[in-house]
This record gives structure tokens, sequence and C-alpha cells, in this order.
């Protein structure tokens, strides 16, 4: 596991070296960030968790190990995070039916010129009800399986890779994934019906 | 349905992932290309899984990094500047359980040692001596014996005894 660059840069601001954090930071705080924003549907708790997560990493490099890759690692923190806020219940990531997206948070993206096309056609509302159902039945998920399918979807991951980031067994994965991606398509099937 | 139609089904998802051995990625290849049905499910499950990867990446807002590095400058702060942290180096050899032991049975020593000799002073003549003579001067100096009011009351009720007495004589 030392031969990957990351784990490299991790033991170097092990050692002290400031410089080495904030490379990680850069590398990661975007997949961060929209790992989590995909999870829990809201972009400022995914700033606020994603950020949780780097600063869990800064308070306990001293205890790293390098036993398995950084993303590894990383993720790992990440997903517990996650699961922990729900479980407390500190935020409340329900997607209320038919509208997916907070009005502030069109805005905010829209306004950062991130959103590929404003334009209303037709066309582009029923591809924007066909997402917006998407979103809705990942938000209704069971956590482990939201969490799997990510890692699955959007960061093409094996199952053994995923089994890894989650603390499962790639049996785990492979069932839980299935079950996931079954849920979706029922969904996406009805939409489409619809 | 047949059982390799079952068989895929149960599969479906790993097969699509690319999560099978090749053996059994062959078969389903093979599979598929003459049942229609489960190339039909195959094909929307693609699909389906697809629609998701439409999902655009946002990015962060143009605050975060500065919002990500004041918190980490309130962690060294913290480090820096907490009064603790004196404390907790001073008590950072304790850490080893070696050293934390015998300064520990140093510490019992050290109060056993001044419990006996604590004891030993409390017992000797010489101390007791030295009590009674404190009380002693302490009841000398009393208020009320210099008080001339309680010397007065003491002379008449004298007075009073020795009248009676030569009353009763």
């Amino acid at each position: 596991m030392k031969k990957d660059p990351h784990v490299q840069l991790m033991l170097r601001f092990q050692k002290g070296e400031e410089n080495a954090f904030k490379q990680l930071f850069e590398i990661y705080k975007r997949p961060l960030l929209n790992f989590i924003y995909r999870y829990c549907q809201d972009f400022r708790v995914a700033e606020e968790l994603s950020q949780e997560v780097f600063l869990r990493v800064y308070k306990t490099a001293s205890t790293y190990k390098p036993v398995a890759k950084f993303s590894t690692w990383l993720y790992r923190i990440a997903t517990n995070i996650c699961l922990n806020e729900v479980r407390t219940g500190r935020y409340k990531y329900e997607v209320q039916p038919g509208s997916t997206w907070g009005g502030s948070e069109i805005d905010e993206i829209e306004a950062r010129g991130e959103h590929a096309s404003t334009t209303h056609t037709e066309e582009s509302m029923v591809e924007q009800e066909l997402q917006n159902s998407v979103k809705e039945s990942i938000s209704k998920l069971p956590e482990k399986q939201r969490i799997a399918l990510l890692f699955s979807i959007y960061d093409q991951l094996s199952y053994r890779e995923i089994g890894e980031r989650m603390g499962c067994s790639e049996g785990a994965v492979k069932s839980i994934v299935h079950r996931a991606k079954l849920a979706i398509k029922t969904t996406i099937q009805l939409t489409k019906e619809q | 349905m047949n059982g390799l139609c079952r068989k895929l089904n149960s599969e479906i998802v790993a097969y699509i992932d690319g999560q099978l051995p090749q053996e059994t990625t062959s078969l389903f290849d093979r599979h598929i290309e003459t049942c229609a049905e489960c190339r039909s499910k195959a094909q929307e499950l693609r699909t389906s899984m697809e629609c998701l990867l439409k999902w655009e990446d946002i990015k962060p807002a143009e605050n975060y990094d500065s919002v990500f590095w004041e918190k980490i400058n309130v962690i060294k702060d913290k480090k820096k500047g907490k009064p603790g942290n004196v404390i907790l180096h001073f008590f950072k050899p304790f850490n080893n359980h070696r050293f934390a032991l015998a300064t520990c049975a140093a510490a019992c020593a050290v109060f056993i040692t001044l419990s006996l000799f604590s004891i030993e002073k409390h017992d000797s003549p010489d101390y007791k001596n030295i009590l009674f003579v404190q009380e002693m001067d302490l009841l000398s100096n009393m208020e009320v014996i210099e008080n001339s009011e309680a010397l007065e009351d003491f002379e008449i009720i004298n007075c009073l005894d020795i009248l009676e007495q030569e009353l009763n004589g």
C-alpha cells in the first residue's frame, strides 16, 4: 500500500509536512463533496460533512497506518460520518416528492454556471423529471444500499473495493448493490411509463 | 423461463457490473443473444444505470476552502494555546506504564513513611507535654479570668456565703 502516492502524501503529512495535507485536500475535496452530496442531497450539509471528513483526517493523522489505499481509508471515514449523521438525526435528508432540489440550491448552482442547460424545452423537462425521480428513489434507499450504489455507479468500484470502504464482505456488497440497482431500475421504468 | 434465465435473473446486476467470473460472463453473453426476455432485462438495467450517470457533479462553494482552513486554524490554535497542554506535556512520561508504576510505588513509600513519623510524633511524651503546656497557657490567658466583673461577681458570691455562714452560726 506504500506505493499509493496518496499514502505517501499522508505519511509525509504525518511527519509534519503540512503541504502534503493541502495536496490531499485539493485532490479529494471535490469527489468527496459529490459523494456526500449525492448521499444526503443537501448542498450545505454536504459541504459541512465533507469538511468534517478532512478535519478527522487532520486530527487523526498521528495514528494513521498505511494498511489500505488512502482513498479507502478516507471514504471509510466519510461513510461512517454519513451513517452517524443519519443516526443522530442532526440533519434531515428526506427529499420531498416532486422537489428533489431545494430552491436556494438551484439558484446557487445555476449561478455558478454548473448546470449544463436551463432551457425549459419539453424534452429537458421530461429529462429533469426523470432525474428527480432517480434522486428521489436514491434518497429512499436504505443508507447502506445508497452508499454502495454511489460507490458502484460514480466511482466504478469493484464489489471488493466497496466492501473495503464500507467494512463489509464482498458477498454482502454484491447483495446490497443488487437490491439497490433493481429498486432504482423499477423506479426509472415506472417514471418512463408514466 | 429456463434454468439459465433464472440464474441470470439472480445475477443480472453483477453481470452488468462486470463482477462475475469470465466463464459465467461468457455463458450469459451467449444466452442473451438467444433469449429476448433476458436481453431486454439486461438492456433496461443498463439504461437505468446510465440515467444515474447523468447526475452532474457539483463544485464546492467559493468560500469552501477558506471556511475549511479557518477550522484547521482553530484546531492549531487550540493545540498551541491550550493551557492544559503544558500539564499534558508534564504527564507525557506517564504514558509509559513502567514509569507510571515506579512513580506510584515511590509515592506510596513516601506516604507510608510520613504516616509512621506522624503517629510516632503524636504518641511521644514530649509531644503530650507540649500540648498540656499549650492548653494551660490558653486557660491562663482566657479573658473571663481577667474580666473584673466576673471577679466582682465572684467576690459578691463569696461575701454572701460568709454572711450566710455567720447567720447560721
